[in-house]
């Protein structure tokens, strides 16, 4: 449904987007996570066809988004971050706009607009003018046009930030069904809600994939190699120093120690060290109490895949 | 359709908004009171309209600017551009939309100054083909001056700065022609080729030539189509 090949984005000597390459299928809800400035934005314009990238290609449904016909808009809805949407028109004026530019035929044109409006929430609010209502209500509104011509792709930026809890749990809602019969895809840098909605989700950081993969298996990869590591008959400092010099040890920190074992957590090059490691301890005469697989969260995989600190 | 419904909502929101209110009253009020207070047409002696629209091309330079200056401008600024982009609506759509709102609205104004010459009628003979004529200039002159607006506004996200340059532009082609003093030879004859006052002044006159109608919907049709193609170019940047 969505497919970018080495999409790369430049202003002027600023790259916002480099050799990124992804295939969505049919179906798909995939979270689009990475940090602020890492190229979702760039991204999710180029696939929209708003903006052109400086290599590349994209399709969407099949159609190249450069194709001057541009067919592939009847097959895409898109909400841009912080949905600006006309102020001064009513909610079902502002979307019979949208539905009359969109193509939607005429006799279809009620049905389109009330089921947009049954699945958005709106039929409350379908007489009050844009500006007047709340930033939950207008992210609504902005969703409706995006889906109200029935897009096989639904693209959204930040679809949740600045809502509150109930109404991002309504948009979440929202997506999850539109998501069971069409592609959606969704930008975050809220790593629990990538995990509560997407199926699958692609990490971008600096303007490069660096990670695909299901919610689960992400946090698999992660938590791999990381250990918590219990052990008697040493002071804590030694036990840190000690580790940090083993190989196959990438880093080290300090548990919350108890009062007869001090911990600390390691993370490990692969999976094959942590055997070696217990060994090691034993070999030193002290206890081992406990070597536990950490289970991470998915801030721990952000971290870890986008460099931050772990 | 495209077209039509982009252009009823335009309309639609100039009036929603104070701006037609403001616009559209500033612009009676001052061409009431030139025609009437400063240029009296019974101090002349005669029931004639000349001083009106021989003012109001210049007023326009001011109204029309500020009716169009937000037209893509502001949707830039807001944002509003990067969803109205990804509908299947295509550029030269969104503009020609854009621009028949607006000139709805001129026309609308200058409808609405047909009272003058039934103002002027009962004080004596009116030489209905000369109002005619300027009639004609005006709206021609009108499209003209909005496909300028809307070229200058589809230049930038501010508003201050499409009004600004959509008013030189509008003046300068207007009087471009009185440069005779500076300007001589194939230069002067370009400049008076291209003067929307030697072309409005003719057809007021009663003068309806072809050529003249030809060279404004070219004006038209090509600021038109240059607001569209900066449309489609800023994709690429």
């Amino acid at each position: 449904m969505i497919k970018a090949i080495n999409l790369s984005k430049s202003y002027g000597p600023v790259a916002a987007l480099r050799h990124a390459s992804f295939e969505i299928g049919s179906g798909e809800i995939v979270g689009f996570l990475g940090p602020n400035g890492a190229g979702k934005s760039t991204t999710m314009k180029i696939l929209t066809g708003f903006l052109a990238p400086t290599d590349g290609e994209a399709w969407i449904a099949d159609h190249p988004v450069d194709d001057p016909s541009e067919s592939f808009r009847f097959r895409v809805g898109y909400l841009p971050e912080n949905a600006p949407l006309y102020g001064e028109m009513s909610v079902s004026d502002f979307l019979n706009f949208a539905s009359r530019l969109k193509h939607i035929e005429k006799k279809h044109r009620k049905s389109a607009l009330e089921k947009a409006c049954v699945r958005c929430g709106l039929n409350d609010v379908l007489h009050k003018s844009i500006g007047a209502l709340s930033k939950g209500y207008r992210q609504r509104v902005g969703l409706a046009q995006a889906i109200i011509h029935e897009p096989s792709v639904l693209i959204l930026d930040e679809p949740t930030s600045g809502l509150d809890p109930n109404q991002v749990e309504d948009i979440r809602h929202l997506v999850r069904e539109y998501g069971r019969h069409n592609t959606v895809l969704f930008s975050s840098h809220i790593l629990t809600e990538v995990q509560a909605v997407a199926t699958r989700i692609l990490v971008i950081d600096q303007g490069q994939i660096v990670a695909d993969d299901t919610p689960t298996a992400l946090m698999n990869q992660v938590s791999a190699i990381r250990y918590e590591i219990a052990v008697t008959g040493v002071s804590s400092t030694d036990l840190f120093d000690w580790m940090r010099e083993q190989d196959g040890v990438l880093h080290c920190q300090y548990g919350e120690s108890e009062s007869d074992s001090v911990r600390v957590i390691v993370s490990l090059q692969d999976e094959s060290v942590a055997p070696l490691l217990a060994r090691a301890v034993i070999n030193q005469n002290w206890g081992l109490q406990e070597l536990v697989k950490e289970k991470a969260d998915l801030e721990t995989v952000f971290r870890t895949l986008t460099g931050g600190p772990v | 359709m495209t077209v039509f419904w982009i252009a009823m909502r335009e309309l639609g929101s100039y009036f929603r908004r104070p701006i037609a209110y403001m616009v559209v009253s500033a612009f009676l009020i001052m061409t009431a009171l030139y025609t009437f207070v400063l240029m009296p047409f019974f101090v002349v002696g005669k029931a004639s309209l000349v001083s009106f629209f021989e003012f109001t091309p210049f007023l326009f330079t001011l109204f029309i600017p500020a009716i169009t200056m937000r037209c893509i401008a502001e949707e830039r600024a807001s944002g509003m551009l990067e969803i109205l982009q990804t509908w299947p609506v295509s550029d030269m759509s969104w503009v020609l939309g854009k621009f028949l709102g607006a000139y709805l609205l001129v026309s609308f104004a200058i409808i609405l100054t047909f009272v003058f010459p039934m103002c002027v009628a009962p004080f004596g003979p009116v030489d209905w083909g000369a109002v005619i004529g300027g009639y004609i200039g005006l709206f021609l002159l009108g499209a003209a001056y909005t496909a300028l607006g809307i070229f200058a506004s589809a230049w930038t996200s501010n508003q201050i700065i499409g009004f600004t340059v959509g008013f030189t532009l509008c003046f300068t082609f207007f009087i471009i022609g009185r440069s005779a003093v500076f300007l001589e030879g194939d230069i002067l004859f370009l400049a008076e080729f291209l003067s929307f006052e030697r072309r409005i002044s003719g057809i007021s006159r009663g003068v309806l030539d072809s050529r003249d109608l030809v060279f404004f919907m070219t004006v038209v049709g090509l600021a038109l189509g240059l607001s569209a193609e900066r449309l489609h170019v800023r994709r690429w940047r």
